[in-house]
């Protein structure tokens, strides 16, 4: 350990765990010294910033965390990140919730009997060894299944692997995209997830991938969905089966049939070959399946219109792009429809430049669910010894019908690694706690050439290990001579790698970009020949059928535990706590189904009951169900890929006659022509103001908000952001059936447009006029001199007046006081009080980080930047739709936004003169 | 007749006493209410600023290294006493339980003695800054054998200062 | 704010500071219980004179008034004893020397009223002009009063130093709680006190059935006050700051509260039972309830104002930015810095001239005058030279540090 670390600790443990350990009236009477002074540059009270490298999803999203005496308390994007530009999504908001939940793994567990029985290191690491040797004195091989590695984790593992003789596993993910790599590998040798540009596409065709939501790097794509909405000219469809967040914010949504994207894929090759930037050889175009314009529309279920419109659209762009991949890739005809694809890209000049294979997604060691196929032979055959699980749920998403759990049982040690009993490792004997990643060293490589820091911010809350440290730990028992621990074998591991500058600028900006040569990228004509001679097309799936959709609020569900996410609605449906499953209006009423009734769903064997919720613009005949949702997973796998089915049929649909009360956030879905959202040509009618009141003055500041509405996709991040950085309570469903959530921003979607949604963001509008303000009779609620409308905290009584006569709904109301359950206190923020019962409370506009930039402009005494003020939720906006700034400097970005003629404010008609703008979409009379 | 009168004049005389009684009971409610917040706590180490802050002239941010950078001031690290105290007055008492604390690992956990409700924000180094002496808000504490509170630290008092002096009475410069 | 560089708010001590101090409280006891009579008295009289009728009522009224208004010697002991109060805050709490306008908001008022009750006293006797005689009394009533008030909030401003500062630009401080709860105890305790003056008039009257009506409405007078002034005095000590109170505030005011007790019972006596009864000594155990009155207060006021309450009270308006200090000219920049090093770390130990925790630098460092270097190394590497001296811990200081301070210490040391 050296001097830094000890330093770090010795203050840690005596002087601030202490301290914020203060919760009773009594303890805040003690003031607690440090023993030794906290390190060169941390200044207790004041908040220091840490970077490092998001782990929530498998994108490798930079993120930095503000810790405030020693405990992180808010998550934030690292601007200039190559993968996520600054954005942070709503899992990785909620990240902090992982590290602090109260029901994490807290140390070694052993099974004996039924039970779980708290052990400590030592025994867990002797009984790991002895099953080892036992296992390879009987001959059976002991199995390591990780979930996806990436980085000097992977180099380690692998090294360890061989000198403990397990046998590695490819990596479990449940989205692999193996039909993509696979076709990349036949087409191009380059078994890879490219890197997609879609913001230099300027016609831009995406098929089933879900962009926005968990394809693969959605915050990068967020940003590229920004890059792209300035420029005129661009286009974007997009088809898919179901209505996504991705369909609603394309430009154009074409909802096909699920399993006819090789139909579409091989008319539209078929149309667009011959004006390619790149020809195909003419053998492979003969190749290709017959399938005319109206074949392709009857198997899509779109027009022919629709579908010359698109290839139209494609064959006039300069950039085209074409992408496939989630739901599309996920069914029987996805190594199909990869395959087009991927020679759509190249024939229209998109592989290479808009599909880069330079920087590729490392997905290297990643297999599929034939992997876990081929680990349950094993088991079953009763040839396996010692099984790791570690960081991965392969009992929740290997199908049902593989009776995964059950198979376990074929190993001699189930070993898991991971921080929440979830399905798998429940199944475990032994459990193995692991580090959170801001309590542990390492690094990832989401990309190739871009190498994410993990750093710990913070010591590990409970007795849990890092996987390095316990690979190492095992290495050392076995008798091996390894060096350290893991964090000196990472150190000695980046200085090998990289020189002093580059290792000190890696570990102060939490991320390096190391420069990768671009593989020579030739189309293997004859591979693909080959490829379409054998392909028959198969019939799309005929409704009523199922469609398992990846949730954007919990990935594949390895977010589940986070509760922040539950109270955060899904951006489509509004629904917040429980699990639902979406049908059509024509189903509902075919069925007669009301919203909230019970509907049984069964395919096979398998079955569920969920309560409906009414999806407008979806399909009829298509059940949608998020995958996190199911306690299974219903379907099986592709045999040629290994991808979880997406899209399953055969479904039947039956009324239970039961209601299930469903927390459905959003009042309508529609805006009742009150022009929240106007269209074009919606006119503002004028409002005349009569007061004997001195009108506001706002000498030094007014701050305002600009919210571009052609930006914002409805994510959420922006809330979730929210909730963190303002101590805003997770309340549970049981408040949010009775309306008492908390939430000060949230986003409403509106189904006001034809088969498409328009999100609006509602936060506190710091109106001008308030009309909250004056109906409070203790002056709780008041305009302060920067233009902000305050609530004062210990003022309020609670009357509620306010919220009442709100015309916006923003202000919540605590009916309790709400308690955060050890150790999640930890992530309170300490600049700003925590509301009690019985107090109004509302967005604030972040007065607390407003005062933080107007003390550090005071510091250097100089007037406060434009730029320098972010709220939480702007800093966290993957698209940058949220800008916030200060009018009375009307340079700034804010007051320009306002200027612009799409510039608009809701309920301008009541005269209430709200501190936020919002930018339409279109320009009036434009469209 | 003569024994109503009788009984008149001791039930008023118990209602005379009861009410006196009354109001010594408010009395010794009101003395053990205000002294739980005693002005002077009695800490764990007897430190005297007297010596320190008065015949040692040391300037209060020696100490309290934070009260010009951060929002709060600081209670010094065992160690910064340390500095000093490894050679000077090593055998005095009080130095000898600092260095049994510094021995053990063990803060010393002191009493409050200024203490604002958690709906205050106030920040030490704003006011610092704004060349607010120490004492103007926590008294002479050179002159204090035991460090105590001399100023009420209510909002009256620090609305009225801010008033005379034109800073911020906004109320979101301390309320948030 | 200060004079001649010694800060107003400093406290002097003198000698006879204390003496001083334990006469206050006499004196104000005396201007207290002999104002608050005759403020009693001559309510109650005037409200006989207005609402009494004339044949039966009048006479008491003449004859309170008699005892209680004031004679040229009255007017003469309690413009005196205002003038001593005031002269005593002057300078037993130098800092809050009333100001002009203070002296004359108390003093006018005090002998404007005390003038027209006397003429009020006049006209009475003689039975003239109703309405003239009854605004007369009941405007002198009001200014002596008003002017009790604010000696009562003055005295409430005694236990809260730090309005003193903010007072010039804040005129309305004055006004507070704790001065008005003080005022009500007063005015409580005068009535009450009143009433046992009026019982005892009653004793002096020759005819028993005359006796009856004053000592029903001294007695009746008297214990209502009574019975008001404990709500009154917990009210007063729940306004107290913190640092007024302490365990002796707690017991006066206890004790007051059983010596009030003692004469509620006295007084319900006197109410009660037609005999005869001595007044006297109610009126010995009134006087000793104002003598303990003013002790709570005094007590509480010397809680408040030790010399570390009163610091800083100079810094509260003043600011002194930290940028104002600049080098002196002529320095070399090492030396500069090497004064900055000195006054951060050195001087915590080491003074030039007397010996603090180390030894006067005038002594030790021109033995160095030959030898910088070594007054470096001995700076970097600290060695116990001289047993009389603690040792020197060693001290975290960067190269550039030493060399700045061996400098400084060469440049400034004597020679």
């Amino acid at each position: 350990m050296d001097r830094r670390t000890f330093l770090h600790m010795l203050g840690l443990v005596t002087g601030t765990a202490a301290l914020s350990a203060c919760s009773s009236e009594k303890e805040q009477n003690r003031l607690i010294s440090y023993l030794v002074p906290p390190e060169e540059g941390v200044i207790p009270g004041e908040a220091l910033w840490h970077p490092g490298t998001c782990t929530e999803c498998p994108a490798g999203c930079g993120m930095q965390v503000r810790l405030r005496d020693r405990w992180p308390v808010k998550a934030e994007g690292v601007p200039d990140h190559p993968v996520s530009a600054g954005g942070l999504c709503v899992r990785g908001q909620a990240s902090l919730w992982r590290l602090y939940h109260p029901q994490r793994l807290k140390g070694p567990l052993l099974r004996e009997g039924g039970e779980f029985r708290a052990i400590s290191w030592d025994e867990a690491y002797a009984r790991i060894l002895a099953a080892l040797d036992e296992a390879r004195g009987t001959g059976r091989r002991s199995i390591y299944l990780a979930g996806r590695t990436t980085g000097s984790l992977a180099a380690l593992l692998g090294e360890s692997c061989a000198a403990l003789e397990l046998e590695r596993l490819p990596e479990f993910e449940l989205f692999c995209h193996a039909a993509l790599r696979q076709a990349n590998a036949l087409l191009f040798g380059q078994g890879e997830v490219p890197h997609y540009r879609t913001d230099q596409a300027d016609a831009l065709f995406t098929l089933g991938a879900d962009l926005l939501e968990t394809f693969v790097t959605p915050v990068d794509f967020a940003r590229q969905f920004a890059n792209r909405a300035g420029r005129p000219g661009r286009r974007w469809w997009h088809a898919e089966p179901h209505f996504s967040l991705t369909g609603a914010n394309a430009d154009l949504r074409l909802p096909l049939r699920p399993g006819s994207e090789p139909h579409l894929l091989a008319w539209l090759l078929r149309r667009l070959a011959d004006g390619g930037r790149r020809s195909l050889p003419a053998a492979t175009v003969a190749a290709l399946p017959d399938v005319t314009l109206s074949a392709a529309a009857s198997a899509t279920g779109l027009s022919p219109g629709e579908l010359e419109e698109l290839a139209a659209g494609l064959s006039r762009a300069q950039e085209p792009l074409v992408l496939t991949g989630g739901g599309a890739t996920g069914g029987e005809g996805g190594l199909a429809a990869a395959m087009l694809a991927g020679l759509l890209q190249w024939t229209l000049g998109a592989t290479g430049k808009s599909v880069d294979f330079t920087r590729t997604e490392n997905y290297a060691g990643v297999g599929s669910l034939l992997d876990l196929e081929r680990l349950a032979g094993q088991l079953e055959r009763g040839e396996a010894g010692v099984l790791f699980v570690a960081r991965a749920n392969p009992v929740f998403h290997a199908p049902v019908a593989w009776n995964f759990a059950g198979r376990l049982r074929g190993a001699t040690l189930r070993v898991g690694l991971g921080d929440f009993f979830d399905e798998t490792l429940r199944e475990m004997d032994l459990v193995l706690p692991l580090s959170h990643s801001l309590e542990s060293w390492g690094d990832v490589e989401p990309r190739r050439g871009v190498r994410g820091l993990i750093r710990p911010a913070v010591l590990p809350l409970h007795d849990t290990r890092s996987e390095g440290d316990i690979l190492l730990e095992l290495r050392r028992r076995s008798g091996a001579a390894v060096p350290g621990n893991y964090q000196e074998h990472l150190f000695g591991e980046w200085r090998r790698r990289y020189d002093t500058h580059t290792l000190r600028s890696f570990v102060d900006r939490g991320f390096v970009e190391e420069p990768v040569t671009a593989p020579p990228v030739v189309l293997n004509a004859r591979g693909a020949t080959a490829f379409l001679r054998g392909l028959r097309l198969s019939p799309p799936s005929e409704p009523p059928m199922l469609v398992v959709a990846p949730s954007i609020r919990r990935f594949d569900g390895r977010s589940r535990p986070l509760q922040l996410l539950e109270d955060i609605p899904d951006p489509l449906t509004t629904v917040s706590y429980g699990a639902w499953v979406s049908i059509s209006a024509t189903d509902a009423a075919l069925l007669r189904l009301a919203e909230s009734d019970e509907l049984r769903l069964s395919i096979g064997h398998w079955s569920a009951v969920l309560p409906v919720k009414v999806q407008p613009g979806l399909p009829a005949g298509v059940c949608v169900v998020q995958r996190d949702l199911l306690e299974a997973n219903p379907g099986g796998a592709d045999p040629r890929t290994g991808e979880a089915l997406c899209h399953l049929d055969g479904l039947r649909l039956e009324k239970t006659g039961k209601r299930v009360d469903l927390p459905v956030l959003a009042g309508s879905s529609s805006q009742h022509g009150r022009g929240i959202i106007p269209d074009p040509a919606h006119r503002k009618e004028e409002y005349k103001r009569a007061s004997l009141y001195p009108e506001h003055t706002h000498p030094e500041h007014r701050w305002a908000m600009a919210i571009d509405l052609a930006l914002c996709i409805g994510c959420g991040a922006c809330a979730a952001a929210c909730y963190v950085e303002n101590n805003v309570p997770v309340t549970g469903a049981k408040d949010h059936l009775r309306g008492r959530e908390m939430s000060w921003l949230r986003i409403e979607p509106f189904y006001d447009v034809p088969g498409g949604v328009e999100f609006i963001p509602m936060l506190c509008q710091h109106c001008h006029y308030a009309p909250c303000e004056p109906v409070c009779p203790v002056y709780a609620a008041y305009h302060n001199p920067e233009g902000l409308n305050v609530q004062v905290y210990n003022r309020c009584i609670g009357t509620r007046y306010c919220s009442h006569n709100c015309p916006y709904k923003v202000r919540r109301f605590n009916w309790w006081s709400h308690r955060w359950e050890k150790p999640l206190d930890r992530m309170r923020n300490p600049d700003l009080s925590t509301r009690t019962r019985g107090m109004m409370e509302k967005c604030t506009f972040c007065i607390q980080r407003i005062r933080a930039a107007k003390d550090k402009a005071k510091d250097h005494g100089r007037p406060v930047r434009d730029g320098e003020v972010v709220t939480a939720c702007a800093q966290s906006c993957p698209t940058g739709a949220i800008i916030f700034g200060d009018l009375n400097d009307s340079s700034s970005r804010v007051a320009r936004l306002v200027r612009s003629e799409r510039a608009y404010q809701v309920f301008a008609q009541l005269g209430t003169e709200p501190s936020v703008w919002y930018l339409m979409k279109k320009v009036r009379g434009e469209g | 007749m003569r024994g109503d009168k009788w009984r008149m004049r001791l039930l008023a005389r118990l209602a005379l006493v009861g009410w006196f009684g009354l109001a010594l009971l408010v009395l010794a409610v009101l003395a053990r209410h205000r002294e739980q917040a005693p002005v002077a706590p009695v800490q764990p180490i007897d430190f005297p600023h007297t010596v320190h802050a008065d015949r040692l002239k040391l300037a209060c941010t020696f100490c309290h290294t934070f009260a010009d950078r951060s929002s709060r001031a600081g209670v010094p690290p065992l160690a910064t006493c340390m500095a000093c105290h490894r050679s000077i007055a090593v055998e005095r008492p009080e130095v000898r339980k600092l260095r049994g604390h510094v021995e053990r690992r063990e803060p010393v956990v002191w009493q409050r003695v200024h203490r604002l409700p958690d709906h205050v924000h106030f920040t030490h180094k704003r006011h610092v800054r704004a060349g607010v002496d120490c004492s103007a808000c926590h008294g002479a504490v050179a002159k204090m054998e035991r460090t105590k509170r001399v100023r009420p630290l209510t909002m009256g008092w620090c609305v009225t200062c801010h008033r005379a002096r034109g800073a911020p009475t906004d109320c979101a410069t301390c309320h948030r | 704010m200060t004079a001649g560089g010694r800060s107003v708010y400093a406290l002097g001590t003198p000698v006879n500071l204390t003496l001083l101090k334990s006469v206050l409280p006499l004196v104000l006891c005396i201007h207290f219980a002999r104002l608050g009579v005759m403020a009693g008295g001559a309510t109650a009289a005037v409200a006989l004179d207005i609402f009494g009728t004339p044949d039966r009522h009048r006479g008491l009224a003449a004859a309170i008034l008699k005892r209680v208004a004031p004679g040229p010697g009255t007017v003469a002991l309690l413009g005196l004893t205002a003038v001593l109060i005031l002269l005593g805050v002057q300078f037993g709490y130098p800092p809050l020397a009333p100001s002009g306008p203070f002296w004359a908001g108390t003093l006018t008022p005090l002998l404007a009223g005390l003038a027209l009750l006397s003429l009020y006293r006049r006209l009475l006797r003689q039975g003239r002009g109703m309405p003239l005689r009854a605004s007369c009394g009941l405007a002198g009533i009001a200014l002596v009063l008003v002017s009790s008030f604010l000696l009562c909030c003055g005295s409430g401003l005694l236990v809260m130093p730090e309005k003193w500062p903010l007072l010039e630009p804040v005129p309305m401080l004055l006004l507070s709680w704790s001065g008005t709860a003080r005022y009500l105890e007063f005015t409580c305790l005068s009535f009450a006190a009143t009433g046992a003056v009026i019982i005892l008039l009653g004793e002096r009257t020759a005819e028993p059935e005359d006796a009856r009506f004053p000592r029903r409405l001294g007695g009746g007078m008297a214990l209502l006050f009574m019975l008001a002034w404990p709500p009154v005095l917990l009210f007063g000590l729940f306004n107290l700051p913190a640092i007024a109170l302490s365990g002796a505030v707690w017991l006066l005011a206890a004790a007051a509260l059983v010596l009030a007790a003692i004469l509620a019972l006295q007084l319900a006596g006197a109410l009660i039972k037609t005999e005869k009864r001595r007044a006297l000594p109610i009126l010995a155990l009134f006087l000793a309830l104002f003598a303990l009155w003013v002790l709570i207060d005094h007590q509480a006021r010397e809680n408040a104002l030790d010399e570390a309450s009163r610091g800083g009270l100079d810094a509260v308006l003043t600011s002194a930015p930290a940028s104002e200090k600049k080098p002196a000219a002529g320095m070399a920049p090492a030396v500069v810095e090497g004064k900055a090093v000195f006054e951060r770390i050195c001087a915590v130990c080491h003074r030039f001239e007397v010996r603090l925790v180390g030894p006067p630098l005038d002594a030790v460092v021109p033995k160095y005058r030959e030898d910088p270097e070594a007054l470096k190394a001995f700076i970097r590497t600290p060695v116990k030279r001289d047993p009389a001296y603690p040792e020197m811990p060693k001290l975290p200081l960067t190269e550039a540090e030493i060399e700045a301070v061996a400098a400084y210490l060469l440049e400034k040391a004597a020679p």
